[in-house]
């Protein structure tokens, strides 16, 4: 083996622009898949705070139309014994006069959807509001989510120090606030217990830091803030309006991943019960969309999610599969071609080694080391140069709300991929050499 | 489908000894380190059929060091990748060092050119990517029980007998033509196999650079008893061997 593994380097070494070719291939797609798996692992993992990420239904979507009966009147006319005879057809349909798409108003939440048949927990959050906050002439742009109490059970953040809000503080307003680190060291400077009890000016009030916790690693809007209050402390446009629309989402976990659909129906239910309100009696037909977190972020890429849910979830995800198979499959058959390319180049060095006693098996089992080694070198180089990239974008920001992490998962991924990628890239290229006639070869 | 014969005829055998022949034609019932029955080689496509070789029968003792000359096209190459298990014979029948070979199967022919056979080529053929000791090692790498380190000890002196000892770690490219030939001697000698076979060695090379290497078989053959058969174009190398055989187009002389 090691004497397989030093002759394959010294190939590598003496073939120089084989070997550039090809770790840059490999080298380039292996960082890009990682990169890929991370951000992918970051948005839609069930890493903190999103536990409960297979069991829930967001429900961000609301849609109201005026629906109003549309007549129409068809005539056909035909001669029939020289005679003009007339049919008429009176149909009558339905025309969407206007329609409305907003969020979650806390009055529809709260009025409605509580205790939503199928859901064992469920919370509001009104993740839409921004502040900004100045300390010494400094601005620091904090996002802002105004949540319940039970916000706390459905989301499993990782607690630096202090704790949430409770049911009775949520009850009274009182004005608390629960910081994430990254806000806490914008504004502070530092992230740590000292902090719980100290004064956050937000807006035109005060709130008393009663936790911090760790910035999620997420796109996720639902939990992707710099500061929690509770929603009590909203202000007219989230308590107290009877509205149904607003600037919020439901958050809703079935006991099982199956008990998914059961909300989506639920919902569904809901709208299609609910009555026009006093200040919008226009508005006659009502639509809540339940979307799974996956779907939701797809949806929040395109903008209209709920009505066409499935296409917008292919839409999305789609063209990412279309991308990553490019990734994997075009450096394969690039590495194929140059390997191919060589099987003519070195069928005289073949025919030798069989002059001298190597076996099909023998060749077979060369030129396969051979591509493994310079597949593992290119994935070993890939990955270093992931986590650099992953280590600078984390620390620079590059996708904000987004911090990678090289996680196991995506190195298992990672080596399967290499794997498969020197097979697929070694195998025919060293069956053709397994089979080259000496005598021909060496003429 | 119409099959035709090609122009070329089959090629026939007359040997003849040289004036320097040793004592080995002396010696009483020296064992037949190859031995050629009735061998023939026919190659067919879908509308022509090449005779190349037809019924040739030859016997080489050991210690026996044979040339075998003859016009481009009469099958001397094709005669000698029989003999070195690099061709299948279409009939016939070829022992080597005594074993019946025809039937071997892939493996086996494998096993028995690493273990008795050594090949020397006009073109060299030394592996480009690999130094001229990795090349010399490379007959070793292929049969079992051998240590890299052993490997490397009888490289080294495969490379020592052959006056190339200061080019251990230069690759081919940086050797001149005759160094590279004594670098393939070096290769084809490296597993003391009983016996070479050598397609036209001097072929590439100029008349001094052919005596070297001429000077090297034949010290092979005087000082190790190594059989050698050689392939040549050059009559004044031929009358150094034991026996020169030569191909003609027409029958078969014994």
């Amino acid at each position: 083996m090691l004497t397989q593994l030093t002759l394959a380097l010294r190939v590598l070494r003496r073939r120089k622009f084989f070997t550039f070719i090809s770790l840059f291939g490999i080298s380039f797609t292996i960082m890009a898949l990682v990169i890929v798996a991370a951000i992918g692992e970051a948005a839609l993992g069930d890493s903190s705070p999103m536990g409960n990420r297979d069991n829930m239904v967001v429900a961000a979507h609301y849609r109201a139309e005026q629906i109003l009966p549309d007549t129409s009147y068809a005539i056909d006319s035909s001669m029939i014994d020289g005679r003009m005879v007339y049919d008429s057809t009176m149909q009558i349909g339905e025309n969407t006069a206007q329609d409305n798409n907003s969020m979650l108003g806390y009055y529809l939440y709260d009025n409605m959807l509580r205790g939503l048949d199928g859901a064992q927990l469920q919370s509001y959050s009104a993740p839409t509001a921004d502040f900004n906050t100045y300390l010494d002439g400094r601005k620091v742009e904090l996002a802002a989510n105004y949540t319940d109490a039970e916000y706390f059970q459905v989301f499993n953040f990782e607690w630096i120090a202090g704790a949430p809000y409770n049911s009775t503080q949520v009850q009274a307003g009182e004005q608390l606030v629960v910081m994430s680190d990254d806000a806490a060291i914008d504004y502070f400077g530092k992230a740590d217990a000292s902090l719980i009890g100290e004064d956050l000016p937000i807006g035109e009030k005060n709130y008393r830091i009663a936790g911090l916790l760790q910035r999620p690693n997420t796109q996720f809007a639902g939990v992707a803030s710099d500061i929690f209050m509770p929603i009590t402390t909203a202000g007219p446009g989230y308590i107290g309006s009877v509205e149904y629309r607003g600037g919020g989402l439901g958050i809703f976990i079935a006991p099982t991943p199956k008990g998914l659909d059961r909300i989506k129906a639920s919902l569904a239910e809901v709208a299609a019960g609910l009555e026009p309100l006093p200040d919008d009696p226009d508005k006659n037909r009502f639509h809540i969309e339940g979307l799974t977190v996956a779907e939701e972020i797809a949806a929040s890429y395109y903008g209209d999610p709920g009505i066409n849910r499935d296409r917008t979830y292919s839409k999305f995800f789609g063209p990412l599969w279309v991308l990553i198979s490019m990734l994997v499959l075009l450096p394969a058959l690039n590495l194929a071609n140059v390997n191919l390319s060589r099987v003519f180049e070195r069928a005289p060095e073949i025919a030798v080694r069989k002059s001298f006693g190597a076996t099909d098996g023998d060749i077979l089992r060369q030129f396969l080391f051979e591509t493994l080694v310079i597949t593992v070198i290119g994935g070993v180089l890939g990955v270093l140069l992931s986590l650099a990239v992953i280590t600078i974008s984390n620390q620079e920001e590059w996708i904000r709300g987004v911090r990678m992490a090289f996680t196991p998962e995506v190195a298992l991924y990672t080596l399967l991929i290499i794997l498969f990628f020197g097979l697929l890239t070694g195998l025919a290229p060293a069956l053709r050499l397994a089979r080259t006639r000496i005598a021909t070869s060496l003429r | 489908m119409t099959i035709s014969t090609s122009t070329a005829p089959a090629s026939s055998v007359t040997s003849a000894h040289t004036p320097f022949t040793t004592a080995l034609s002396a010696q009483k019932d020296p064992q037949l380190m190859i031995n050629l029955q009735q061998i023939s080689k026919t190659y067919r496509t879908d509308t022509v059929e090449t005779v190349a070789l037809d019924n040739i029968n030859l016997e080489v003792p050991q210690g026996e060091f044979m040339s075998i000359m003859g016009p481009s096209g009469c099958g001397k190459s094709t005669l000698l990748n029989i003999i070195g298990l690099l061709d299948e014979p279409t009939g016939g029948s070829l022992s080597l060092s005594g074993q019946e070979v025809t039937r071997y199967n892939g493996g086996d022919v494998a096993k028995f050119r690493n273990e008795h056979l050594g090949f020397i080529f006009q073109s060299f053929h030394l592996i480009p990517d690999l130094n001229v000791l990795d090349n010399v090692e490379l007959p070793l790498l292929y049969r079992k029980g051998v240590s890299s380190k052993e490997r490397r000890r009888k490289a080294s002196e495969a490379l020592a007998s052959v006056g190339l000892s200061n080019r251990e770690r230069h690759f081919p490219s940086q050797l001149s033509g005759g160094q590279k030939q004594r670098v393939a001697i070096a290769r084809a000698v490296v597993g003391t196999p009983e016996i070479l076979l050598a397609d036209e060695p001097t072929g590439n090379l100029d008349s001094h650079m052919g005596d070297e290497v001429m000077d090297i078989l034949l010290g092979l053959n005087r000082d190790r008893g190594t059989t050698i058969v050689m392939v040549t174009h050059d009559e004044r190398m031929a009358k150094k061997t034991h026996r020169l055989v030569r191909l003609y187009d027409g029958s078969q002389v014994a």
